[in-house]
């Protein structure tokens, strides 16, 4: 085979007409950043009573071995909650060797119930949603990708404000222009056209539209819906967000009733989904799936900590 | 979906991955421990549209994650009638900036429909399941369909034109097939895990393809211990996404020789994957390869061997700094499902082979 790929390489194919230009090296990233691999805190499968995975036949392991979603740059800490579709499925699951680090049942039943609930973006990401916001944006920092949600705020912001010019400058300098800073990921054409237009509201010195970045920021919406967004919902900072919204509610509303707090979260950033009603599985209303997990959480010696006790 | 280059390795331990050798760390050894050896990080890389998150749905699949709720399907629902109205928007576009008339007057309302008003709420509705179908057999949205590498277009378009009887009703659930078809264009880096036995866990990162995409991969390139590259064979007629002007191979080779020339990955284990056979060989069957590639011999343009063989002299050549026989290359259609699991399972046993002769 070397011998193969050695006379491939060393043919002469007159291809100098298509080949590019010999482009500079992507040059490593200095190490002082941390490694995507310091998953400090996090659980892996491996981590488990490993005769789980090893007694399964090959055809069985196709399928069950255990897989987990994993963040890239993992938030270390002391939460153990993974989001693994395959925790569910019983015996396979993180490590439990002290309670510490044993899966949260509150934190579960968010989990169950945000499967009950469509998330909408735009509720999610309205401007006082501050906690929502910074959530989405640490995700999108895991994920090398926090350019299109600043975008997508600093859009928001522009449509508002009165003056228009410096920051729409702003943005084309940062986000729109090739090889800008934090370029977003948008069609050549759409950013044709806002380069063009802007260029004319330079030229002729006219007010820039309200709606000059309309098209792209509805790209990047839609990336950001279609694509992360559909993660972070299964995420662990999203639950992280969830609770902390909870315990906060918790405190100030003075109620007791775990079930409607976590409903009004809920809906509060989303809709109830369709099939989330009776008709399909009633033993998943959001409604029993609380009260099941609260029945676990009572009955649990692992409490969440309610707060200010 | 044959081999080019079958490795001299594709055929040693077949079951290795699912071997059951006792693990040194009682435990099991957890990531952040015995992160090194534990665990073999594989990059997905390669321009935009090529299939990266295509072969990553379909890995996640094999391994029973990806979708296990209907719940998540239902999320999906609205992601497919968007890739369908994003098709139909983008051919009736293509009829206006090709100036060829859509014939039936009631294609044109429906046309016009689309263009201003229709969402995805509507597909519901069954009724649209017949007038969006007429409009697709209109003969103008075919022949636009036909000179489809002028204009931007999904590789789904027609299938999922003739799957809008199931996709426009109210009690439409995503097949598997149908996510695996559905176009989502990935931004950011994301990454999965999975056991491969022997106390390892694979750790397979997909990226998002398109240039300003491609200045996030390199947050990544200190941990790789081996690279599978994906190319389009189906996109020698197309331009880019993000620069219309600019041919998609070109684009390709180029980043190939970035990524596989990068001094990082001199001691990687690297896979070239050459993706969209499907496609591929219905496209040379009614267009013509050798237009693009002066250096190919017209006579062969109809045979998707020679094809392959010529593309892939192409990419190899490109190849100046990495140690070849560290360098595999095979050809995939990663809609397929049996064929990505062949395929990935080959990649696998490839980068575990090269792995052990370290």
């Amino acid at each position: 085979m070397v011998a193969y790929f050695a006379s491939l390489a060393s043919l002469d194919n007159n291809f100098e007409d298509l080949r590019p230009r010999r482009p500079t090296k992507v040059s490593p990233r200095s190490s002082t950043s941390s490694s995507p691999r310091n998953n400090a805190g996090e659980h892996s499968p491996t981590s488990q009573d490993s005769s789980d995975i090893l007694q399964l036949s090959p055809t069985t392991s196709m399928t069950k071995l255990p897989v987990e979603r994993t963040r890239s740059h993992s938030n270390s800490g002391n939460s153990t909650y993974s989001s693994s579709s395959v925790s569910s499925s019983g015996s396979q699951s993180v490590r439990r060797n002290s309670p510490l680090e044993s899966p949260q049942p509150l934190e579960r039943s968010i989990r169950e119930m945000a499967r009950n609930y469509v998330i909408n973006i735009e509720k999610f990401l309205s401007t006082n949603n501050h906690d929502e916001n910074e959530s989405f944006s640490e995700f999108l920092k895991s994920e090398c990708n926090l350019a299109p949600l600043e975008f997508y705020q600093k859009v928001t912001e522009f449509t508002t404000k009165p003056e228009k010019k410096e920051l729409a400058r702003y943005l084309i300098k940062n986000y729109i222009k090739e090889r800008s800073n934090s370029e977003i990921n948008i069609a050549n054409n759409v950013r044709e056209v806002i380069l063009k237009e802007y260029k004319e509201c330079k030229h002729n010195n006219s007010q820039v539209s309200s709606n000059i970045f309309e098209k792209a920021c509805n790209e990047v919406k839609l990336s950001l819906k279609n694509d992360s967004f559909t993660r972070f919902v299964a995420s662990e900072q999203f639950s992280k967000l969830i609770l902390k919204k909870f315990n906060q509610a918790n405190k100030s509303l003075d109620s007791n009733n775990s079930t409607e707090i976590l409903e009004s979260i809920f809906e509060s950033i989303g809709s109830l989904s369709p099939l989330s009603s009776p008709k399909f599985s009633a033993h998943s209303h959001p409604q029993n799936i609380v009260n099941k997990s609260l029945d676990t959480i009572a009955n649990s010696q692992i409490i969440v900590t309610p707060p200010n006790e | 979906m044959g081999n080019i280059v079958v490795s001299p390795h594709d055929k040693e331990g077949q079951h290795h991955m699912m071997a059951t050798p006792t693990s040194n760390n009682p435990n099991g050894g957890s990531a952040a421990t015995a992160k090194n050896k534990s665990e073999i990080t594989v990059l997905l890389l390669g321009a935009g549209e090529s299939g990266k998150s295509t072969l990553f749905k379909q890995v996640q699949f094999f391994h029973g994650v990806g979708i296990t709720h209907d719940q998540e399907r239902i999320e999906l629902i609205e992601i497919v009638r968007l890739n369908v109205l994003e098709n139909a928007k983008n051919l009736v576009a293509a009829t206006q900036h090709l100036n060829i008339p859509i014939e039936q007057p009631e294609n044109r309302e429906t046309a016009k429909l689309i263009i201003n008003s229709l969402n995805t709420n509507d597909l519901e509705d069954p009724s649209w399941s017949k007038r969006l179908y007429s409009l697709w057999k209109d003969a103008g949205i075919q022949k636009a369909y036909e000179n489809r590498e002028k204009f931007q277009l999904y590789d789904s378009t027609e299938y999922l034109f003739e799957n809008l009887d199931r996709i426009c009703s109210d009690k439409y659930v995503p097949t598997v097939v149908d996510v695996i078809r559905t176009r989502t264009k990935t931004i950011g880096i994301t990454d999965m895990k999975f056991d491969v036995g022997d106390g390892k866990q694979l750790r397979l990162v997909d990226v998002g393809g398109q240039r300003n995409e491609r200045r996030k991969w390199i947050h990544f390139f200190n941990t790789v211990d081996a690279v599978v590259f994906l190319t389009s064979l189906s996109e020698f007629d197309l331009n880019l996404y993000e620069d219309n002007g600019y041919w998609r191979v070109k684009e390709s080779l180029r980043v190939f020789n970035e990524v596989v020339n990068n001094a990082l990955f001199y001691k990687v284990p690297f896979v070239l994957l050459f993706n969209k056979r499907d496609l591929f060989e219905k496209k040379i069957a009614t267009k013509s390869f050798s237009k693009y590639f002066s250096g190919f011999n017209e006579a062969e343009e109809k045979n998707p061997v020679a094809c392959i063989e010529y593309m892939t002299k192409l990419f190899l050549n490109e190849i100046t700094e990495h140690p070849l026989d560290t360098v595999s290359v095979k050809t995939l259609s990663a809609i397929d499902h049996d064929n990505s699991k062949q395929v990935f399972e080959e990649v696998k046993q490839f980068i575990m082979t090269q792995q052990h002769r370290e």
